[in-house]
């Protein structure tokens, strides 16, 4: 014996810790005996199920059934998995169990870690090498099966499903056992290990305390399992006549009801399908459920899964919760059913594979009462006379509410909404149908009331709203003396208010109100309603679209409303044609069918005796009309504001303010080989020029010579050949540096509808220029104190004041003036010119100009073109020699060197 | 592109369209029509303005098919032209400005106009509603609201195609006008004729609304405002059913892909040639 071994009779705790590790591996040498977990596999053809219950060493239950499904999808049989583990179970156990004994009376301290360890291990093992060879079976399918399947995963606790068939698995007794073992033994180590010291009492009780806690946990998990399967013996066990009272819980579905009982939940007794058939069914007459939760039928429309089958009369439903099952409470031949209080939601599933919440077969005098259905197919009355539905809410299915064949039956107080059908009637008479809202009913066949060959329907005081048909009528009446009347119904905001078939009549329509409907009647395949009745005892309808009028005083309106619409006679012959609606071609359209009346259509209806006010008894709709406010129109007005303030303060920002730039040294303009051709014309051809700055150069030449067009060539306005530098920026590539380098005056001022101001005060900000300036500028342009003086009303001379003003706000050091005079009086000429020599010397200024004596007057150079010749640069007095001379001709030019300008 | 030079010139050309009597008279025309579709359509019905989709709101989304392609096409048709001739573009070329900038300042101007102008009358017609007792469903109504904008942009861009592309006024407005024939009238009445004559698909007659961006327009606006398309009839249904949510993805991909494919195309015109001296 080690030094560390527990001495069993030396301490108490050690001998309540080696008591621990013996009841441990005799527990755990006992799980052998007791199934470790249990697989159930759900097929059609095997309704209750097949099981295949796992020991640690075999599997047994309905292995061959299953084999033989898993044949067909190409899985191996269960026996030919896992085979060396069941062989090593029986022993390895065994030693595992006779160790952990060992291990706490007589072993050291590693052993009995090593015990406690070890049986940890097993119980992880057992899962881990249980999904192993589940995987393995699902994702190494046989490939000549003959069901392909593609590999799938299956929970190895819980439901999982594959195909049409659904499996369940859960750990078993044996399994909890083994966990129970594993925990006693990390207890016992734990106590084993531990000082025996005094204060340590109490930390051991604790230990022992929670070791025991957890086994009765375990032990109670264990129990609680078969409880479900007792409800049903306590079912057959008890009298007629008395209460099963439920305790909250899970009970498992599948129950059978053959006795007059009251079965109560309280609202928290859940009977469980798991995905499985019925729920309960009812074979007695008189039974009551009351207060359970039914949850998760089976799936299958051929078997009717349901959460309440009733065959038997006078049952009751009440109170009760069904959630996700198939069909809801089916009856069949069960008379005298009450089916109140209860809510019920269908299976999250294709609309086609969902079944009826509620469905009536050969069932007289059913009372459907308060009860919510959401999410299912129908709810269906067949053969159900004097039946009553009332108060009840129907949401998201495919018809709210469907009789056939189901005669004396009255329908009131329910919400229809967002099905594809509300309520429709078939094959029916006798019915009231009273005070029910229908809202939302879309999609194809989108109906809120439809009625088929149905006779003496009364609908009356109903509200239709949002749906794409309010009401539909197809053949009912069946004979045209069986009357359908309406009456006090709101029939509003619909697509189309009233469907009708062709050759329907026998319909009686009076005192309802049509409200902006898009289309108010509808006869399909177009044509017109002759057997209907639209007023009454001089009563008729309210129509939202009447166009006549009433006496003063009259209710009714003085001209009959006929209802002659091209385009939605067109839209009844020709569905394809609702896509143009609300096109102003629809109108083109209809407005064509007005203007020429050979192309009017016949009223569909007349309604002699339109009423001019919606009738006072008529329900008022639920939805909320006058909801908002002020905020609304005040938001998009204030958004309208906030734009508005936006861009004007866009504009009231300047580019980055520049200094003046007139100081700036160097070659003001540059051209080399500038040629510029317009088709065939050549203008310009290989034009060199340089201008430095604070020279006047006067560009003359007769027109066509090309003068606005190195102008224009200078301003990129032109693509040329060649090169033209502004103060070093080339003017094609870096077009925007050029231009800030230089002012332009245009010959005739164009400019917008501005004032002077205005106009200035865009440049200044566009050029980045001083707004101080403005006025100074103007001034110096002659336009002192002209800023809130409209363009249009300025003189030509004024115009091109302002221009020159333009050019000269942000100082540039190049002007450019092209012909700025020519279209000025004397007077106005004489004033610019003078305004143009006191800007002589203080930038370089490029002018064309026709008159000899404004060249005379500004130039200290003259570049001379004329068209297919070159060019010659001269000083002034050359120039004023050569026009006193006449023209030289031909001209002399030096095309080894660039035109310099004379010293 | 320098963001200052592009305010300036958006504000010019905000400033130009507030003074513009196309642009005021249009948007007169079109407050007049709604507020009177407003009253008379609310009065009609006695429970309320745009309670459900009913005739109040498709008068409304009528009257902008009719108006709001008309604005934004003459906005952008005069814009470049209407200079052009005047010679005031040429004013503006002669500025240190690139040619980009003068195009985005005007698209971006002009944008905002027309925002403040259909905010402005979307607002007041909301007041004439509010009035009536409706504007219950106001979150449709902005939907409807940003819906008529973007539509309004990318007529616009369509109108400053035909503008790039003129150097006349008058011939920019009538190819503007022309357009807005084809875009309004002929194109659907066309449609409504073929798909008659030859029985068309729906899933083609559906396919067809991305030929025209108004007909995406009424697709955005009738999804934004009202229970569903199929109201539409079989391809109303044929859209909730092959595109389901993705409706509105869709054919707002599609106004954005009208605009952008306008807007760069009217880009590359007016590079090539801003001042239209090649134009005849």
């Amino acid at each position: 014996m080690t030094q560390d071994a527990p001495a069993a009779a030396q301490h108490p705790t050690q001998r309540l810790s080696a008591a621990l590790g013996t009841a441990a591996g005799v527990i755990l040498a006992a799980s052998l005996f007791f199934p470790y977990w249990q697989a159930r596999l759900f097929a059609p053809q095997y309704r209750n199920g097949l099981t295949a219950t796992m020991y640690a060493y075999k599997v047994t239950g309905d292995v061959a059934e299953i084999d033989e499904l898993n044949h067909y999808i190409g899985m191996r049989p269960l026996v030919t998995l896992a085979v060396l583990e069941r062989l090593a179970a029986i022993p390895s156990v065994l030693a595992l169990a006779a160790f952990c004994v060992f291990a706490f009376w007589r072993g050291s301290r590693l052993m009995r870690e090593g015990a406690a360890i070890a049986a940890a291990f097993y119980v992880c093992a057992f899962i881990v090498d249980m999904k192993f060879w589940m995987t393995y079976a699902a994702t190494h399918l046989d490939p000549m099966a003959p069901l392909k399947l593609k590999p799938f995963s299956l929970p190895i606790i819980g439901a999982g499903k594959v195909a049409q068939f659904h499996s369940e698995m859960l750990p078993m007794v044996g399994f909890y056992l083994a966990v129970a073992a594993a925990s006693l033994l990390v207890a016992a180590y734990r106590l084993s290990v531990k000082n025996d010291a005094p204060r340590a009492v109490d930390s051991t009780r604790m230990e022992v305390g929670k070791a025991i806690f957890a086994a009765s946990l375990l032990i109670l998990t264990c129990l609680e399992l078969p409880r479900a399967q007792t409800l049903q013996a306590r079912i057959d066990a008890a009298q007629a006549g008395t209460v099963v009272e439920l305790p909250a819980g899970t009970y498992e579905g599948g129950l059978v009801v053959a006795k007059p009982l009251t079965i109560r939940g309280g609202g928290s007794a859940v009977i469980d399908g798991h995905g499985r058939g019925t729920l309960i069914k009812v074979v007695s007459s008189g039974v009551v459920l009351d207060g359970l939760v039914l949850r998760d039928s089976g799936d299958s429309l051929v078997y009717e899964d349901s959460a309440v089958r009733i065959e038997a009369a006078s049952a009751t439903i009440r109170g009760c919760r069904l959630e996700n099952v198939l069909f809801g409470v089916f009856l069949v031949h069960g008379p005298g059913a009450l089916i109140e209080n209860n809510t019920m939601s269908g299976m999250n599933i294709d609309m086609g594979r969902r079944g009826d919440l509620v469905r009536s077969w050969n069932s007289d005098r059913v009372t459907l009462r308060g009860n919510e259905l959401v999410g299912g197919r129908d709810a269906v009355l067949w053969f159900s006379t004097g039946s009553v539905v009332e108060g009840n809410t129907m949401r998201g299915g495919r018809y709210g509410l469907h009789f056939m064949y189901t005669n004396n039956a009255v329908v009131q107080n329910n919400l229809f909404d967002g099905n594809s059908v509300g309520l429709y009637v078939m094959y029916s008479k006798d019915l009231r149908i009273e005070g029910n809202r229908f809202e939302n009913h879309r999609g194809p066949s989108g109906a809120a009331l439809g009625l088929k060959e149905s006779d003496r329907v009364a609908v009356t005081g109903n509200v239709f709203t949002g749906n794409r048909q309010a009401v539909y009528i197809d053949g009912s009446p069946l004979l045209e003396q069986n009357e359908n009347t309406f009456t006090r119904n709101l029939i509003a905001f619909n697509d189309i208010g009233v469907a009708v078939l062709p050759g329907v009549r026998g319909d009686a329509f009076f005192g309802n109100a049509f409200v902006d409907n898009l289309q108010q009647v509808s006869l399909r395949g177009g044509g017109q309603l002759l057997g209907d009745a639209w007023s009454r005892d001089g009563r008729g309808n309210f129509w939202s679209d009447y166009a006549g009028y009433g006496a003063a005083g009259s209710a009714v309106g003085r001209l009959p409303h006929r209802q002659e619409s091209a385009w939605e006679s067109l839209m009844d012959r020709q569905p394809i044609a609702r896509f143009f609606m609300f096109t102003p071609a629809a109108q083109a359209v209809e407005l064509a069918a007005r203007a020429f009346p050979v192309f009017r259509p016949k009223a569909i209806l007349s309604d002699d005796a339109p009423l001019l006010e919606p009738p006072a008894d008529l329900p008022r709709p639920t939805v909320e009309l006058a909801s908002g406010g002020l905020w609304f129109p005040i938001g998009l007005l204030s958004g309208s504001g906030l734009l508005m303030g936006l861009s004007r303060r866009l504009g009231g920002r300047a580019a980055k303010t520049r200094r003046p730039l007139a100081a700036v040294a160097g070659c003001a303009v540059e051209a080399s080989g500038l040629s510029k051709s317009f088709g065939e014309q050549k203008v310009l051809s290989g034009l060199d020029v340089v201008i430095p700055v604070g020279r006047t150069v006067v560009l003359w030449g007769d027109n066509g010579a090309g003068k606005s067009t190195f102008i224009k060539c200078l301003l990129g306005l032109h693509r040329f050949e060649g090169a033209v530098k502004v103060f070093g920026h080339d003017a094609a590539a870096e077009g925007e540096q050029a231009r800030a380098m230089l002012g332009y005056v245009a010959q005739e001022f164009s400019g917008y509808d501005w004032t002077v101001g205005e106009a200035m005060s865009f440049i200044a900000r566009l050029r980045g220029g001083d707004e101080g300036r403005i006025a100074q500028t103007l001034s110096r342009c002659g336009l002192g104190g002209q800023e809130a003086k409209r363009i249009p009303e300025l003189s030509g001379g004024m115009k091109q004041k302002l221009a020159l003003a333009q050019a000269l706000l942000c100082e540039p050091p190049l002007l450019v003036l092209d012909e700025p005079c020519a279209s000025l009086d004397p007077k106005s000429r004489a004033e610019l010119l003078q305004v143009l020599r006191g800007l002589k010397g203080s930038r370089a200024i490029l002018m064309t100009s026709h008159r000899v004596e404004e060249a005379e007057a500004l130039a200290d150079d003259v570049l001379w073109l004329e068209a297919g010749r070159p060019a010659r640069l001269m000083t002034r007095a050359e120039f004023s020699r050569a026009v006193g001379e006449g023209r030289p001709t031909p001209f002399e030019y030096e095309p080894a060197e660039k035109a310099g300008v004379p010293s | 592109m320098r963001v200052p030079v592009l305010r300036v010139l958006a504000a010019k050309e905000f400033e130009d369209a507030a003074r513009s009597r196309w642009l005021l008279g249009l948007v007169a025309v079109f407050l007049a029509l709604g507020a009177v579709f407003m009253a008379v359509g609310s009065m009609g019905s006695a429970f309320g303005g745009t309670a459900g989709f009913g005739r109040t709101t498709a008068a409304l989304v009528n009257l902008v098919l009719l108006v709001v392609p008309l604005m934004g096409l003459i906005a952008g048709a005069l814009s470049v032209s209407l200079e052009r001739e005047r010679g005031t573009l040429e004013g503006l070329l002669t500025l240190p400005v690139r040619a980009d900038e003068i195009f985005w300042g005007k698209f971006l101007g002009l944008s905002l106009a027309l925002s403040a102008a259909l905010s402005l009358s979307f607002g007041l017609l909301a007041a004439v509603l509010v009035s009536r007792g409706g504007a219950g469903h106001a979150g449709a109504y902005l939907s409807c609201l940003a819906a008529t904008l973007l539509l309004a942009l990318t007529c616009l861009a369509l109108g400053l195609l035909l503008s790039v592309a003129s150097r006349r006024a008058a011939t920019a407005l009538g190819s503007a006008l022309l357009l807005w024939l084809a875009l309004v009238f002929a194109g659907d009445l066309g449609l409504l004729g073929t798909s008659l004559a030859v029985r068309l698909r729906p899933e083609a007659l559906l396919a067809s609304a991305w030929l025209n961006p108004l007909s995406l327009y009424r697709l955005l606006a009738i999804d934004a405002t009202a229970a569903g398309l199929d109201m539409l009839g079989p391809a109303g249904r044929c859209a909730q059913d092959a595109l389901g949510a993705w409706l509105r993805p869709a054919a707002l991909a599609g106004l954005a892909a009208w605009l952008a494919a306008a807007l760069a195309a009217s880009r590359s015109v007016f590079a090539r040639d801003p001042s239209g001296v090649g134009l005849k």
